[in-house]
């Protein structure tokens, strides 16, 4: 290795030099990580199972009126039910409870972590269950963030099971007859031009980390982080005068028109009944 | 800033997408009805630029980073109305494919995010770049910092107000648990220190830099009457969570004879019709489970009814 290469790494943290390129390093992670759900986000779509049989206008209405359902759910009873729904809904559809799991921790952990001084008696009061260095886990504490967290997810799993079983493309198109055109035709746009974007960011995060020895100054590295984003500000506003034109050299005239989703059948109309039930149930019990 | 689902009641939910509705209705009508075909892919592309510049780690002082939301730049580029479009689009984005926020929060998220972030965003960097023409990324700065703070500020109020509206019977917290003394402080306190100062930042450099590359952002359009009143709406909406009581001209005739002192003749010889089974039950029903299984007999006339809504909207949307 050469001498100048060793003594620029000793430099790495110097009086004016900013410690390291982990902002590069960051700004990968984030990119790897939504392209990973993007590209892997809908890994049973292809299976056979009940949601994934589903017209997808349908899957999204029944799947939306159950996470309704769990939002208004006020009892320990209801939620439960609920919760039961999700698993055997699941199991239909061919996807493992653990895997679903997996996908609903990070708010269950997070929610877990907010939630966590309600179990003590300085913010529920209560009959102390557990007492240790002077603060108590009181029984109505427990009640009611378990309640809490357990609501939260299996809102979560619902949103997970719809994302597990749905392609981006048909959760899209499903979309279609319940928001205005105009969103969905401008949505599925900005979930495209999301990923070519991500990939010009992309590839200048992955060009300054190859080109990059040792690390530079913070006001270097603040000068790149501001040309990447102007740069991809102003590819942003290029593009849509592009698009734009391209648009109306192909004849759109700003009128939307969606096609058809495939006709509803029995078990289209079974499922509605059987998740508006829910909802309904759960409102009132 | 995202609220997931379950943390606010349904009562909110509803009242923030019904805030929102409106908003988002009468842009795609505006963009639909003008044949303003260049605003779509802006708008579009707009939501994808937001989505993207959250990606981007920012490098701060004592070797850290840290990620903007890139609310205020996009309304500085777009315009607030645009931006509004633009930033709902990238949430409704993550929320719908990437479970990063929730369903039934959306309508609360884009006006936290979305609408109160573009509009404050927008007006101090107007107001402020008026005034210091020649520093416009500071301008930029103070209007970042202020939107990321504002929407901050209106998400802790949004959980904090759930232990008073939304409760079991028993008192006990249903939703967010805790109470604005303590959301207020836990939301506000940590933007005002830590990510507002990088949202303003990161704000800064991007405005210093186009500015230098001779991209100078400007919003696109002003304020119109309509837009004014609609925006006013929808800030005072949420102010219906606060009331208590039943809602206005809904009152049975006990409440009026209780408010005005009497009953109006007229009102009097009026019985409404109690529908086939008042407060979902019938006057037969003389315990619990009788009661609760009228009630699931209602539920299931109930869906049925929804299976019916969905085989007519069906029929019309295969015409």
């Amino acid at each position: 290795m050469p001498v100048w290469l060793k003594e620029a790494k000793a430099r790495r943290g110097g009086e004016g030099a900013f410690k390291s390129e982990a902002f590069v390093e960051k700004t990968l992670d984030n990119i790897s990580s939504f392209m990973k759900v993007v590209f892997d986000g809908a890994e049973y779509a292809g299976k056979n199972g009940l949601l994934q049989s589903l017209e997808p206008k349908v899957r999204i209405i029944g799947i939306f009126f159950l996470v309704f359902a769990a939002a208004l759910a006020g009892k320990a009873l209801s939620l439960l039910a609920v919760i039961f729904f999700a698993i055997v809904l699941a199991l239909l559809s061919g996807v493992e409870v653990l895997k679903l799991l997996k996908r609903v921790m990070p708010a269950l952990i997070f929610t877990s972590i907010i939630i966590s001084p309600v179990f003590f008696s300085f913010v529920t009061p209560g009959s102390a269950v557990l007492k240790a260095w002077g603060m108590a886990v009181t029984k109505e504490g427990l009640e009611t963030g378990v309640f809490i967290i357990a609501r939260v997810g299996v809102m979560a799993g619902f949103t997970a099971l719809l994302l597990l079983t749905t392609g981006q493309s048909d959760l899209l198109k499903g979309m279609r007859g319940l928001v205005p055109a105009v969103f969905i035709t401008a949505l599925f746009m900005t979930f495209r031009y999301t990923l070519i974007l991500l990939r010009t960011a992309e590839d200048s995060a992955l060009a300054r980390k190859s080109r990059t020895i040792t690390g530079t100054n913070l006001r270097d590295s603040q000068g790149w982080f501001a040309t990447r984003v102007g740069f991809i500000l102003k590819k942003t506003v290029s593009t849509a005068d592009e698009v734009t034109l391209a648009m109306v050299s192909r004849g759109f005239t700003g009128r939307m028109n969606s096609f058809e989703g495939r006709r509803l059948h029995g078990k289209d109309f079974m499922f509605i009944g059987l998740t508006s039930f829910a909802l309904i149930l759960s409102a009132g019990l | 800033m995202h609220i997931p689902d379950g943390y606010l009641s349904p009562k909110t939910c509803l009242v923030f997408y019904a805030g929102m509705i409106p908003v988002w209705f009468a842009a795609s009508r505006k963009v639909e009805k003008t044949v303003k075909v260049k605003e779509l892919p802006l708008l579009a592309i707009g939501g994808a630029f937001a989505f993207v510049v959250m990606m981007f780690n920012i490098p701060i002082p004592g070797g850290s980073s840290g990620h903007m939301v890139g609310s205020a730049i996009v309304a500085i580029v777009l315009g607030p109305w645009a931006g509004v479009v633009a930033l709902s689009l990238a949430i409704a984005l993550q929320a719908l494919l990437f479970a990063d926020g929730g369903i039934t929060t959306l309508g609360a998220n884009c006006f936290n995010m979305a609408f109160i972030s573009s509009f404050s965003g927008y007006y101090v960097y107007r107001i402020l770049s008026a005034v210091l023409s020649e520093r416009r990324p500071f301008a930029a700065a103070i209007a970042a910092y202020a939107a990321i703070n504002l929407s901050a500020l209106a998400a802790s109020v949004e959980l904090g107000i759930q232990p008073l509206i939304a409760h079991g019977t028993d008192g006990r917290p249903l939703y967010a648990p805790y109470p604005l003394a303590v959301t207020i402080p836990a939301m506000v306190v940590p933007h005002l220190l830590f990510f507002g100062p990088v949202e303003a930042l990161g704000t800064a450099l991007i405005v210093r830099y186009v500015a230098k590359a001779g991209f100078v952002p400007e919003g696109r359009k002003a304020l119109r009457p309509l837009w004014a009143f609609l925006a006013a709406f929808v800030l005072l909406t949420p102010i219906g969570l606060l009331a208590s009581g039943t809602s206005w001209g809904e009152w049975s005739k006990a409440e009026i004879s209780r408010l005005v002192g009497y009953v109006p003749a007229g009102m009097g010889r009026i019985n409404g019709w109690a529908g086939v089974m008042p407060r979902y039950t019938l006057p037969w029903a003389s315990n619990g489970f009788e009661s609760a299984t009228l009630y699931v007999i209602s539920a299931a006339f109930g869906s049925l009814g929804v299976v019916v809504i969905i085989f007519l909207w069906g029929r019309l949307w295969r015409r």
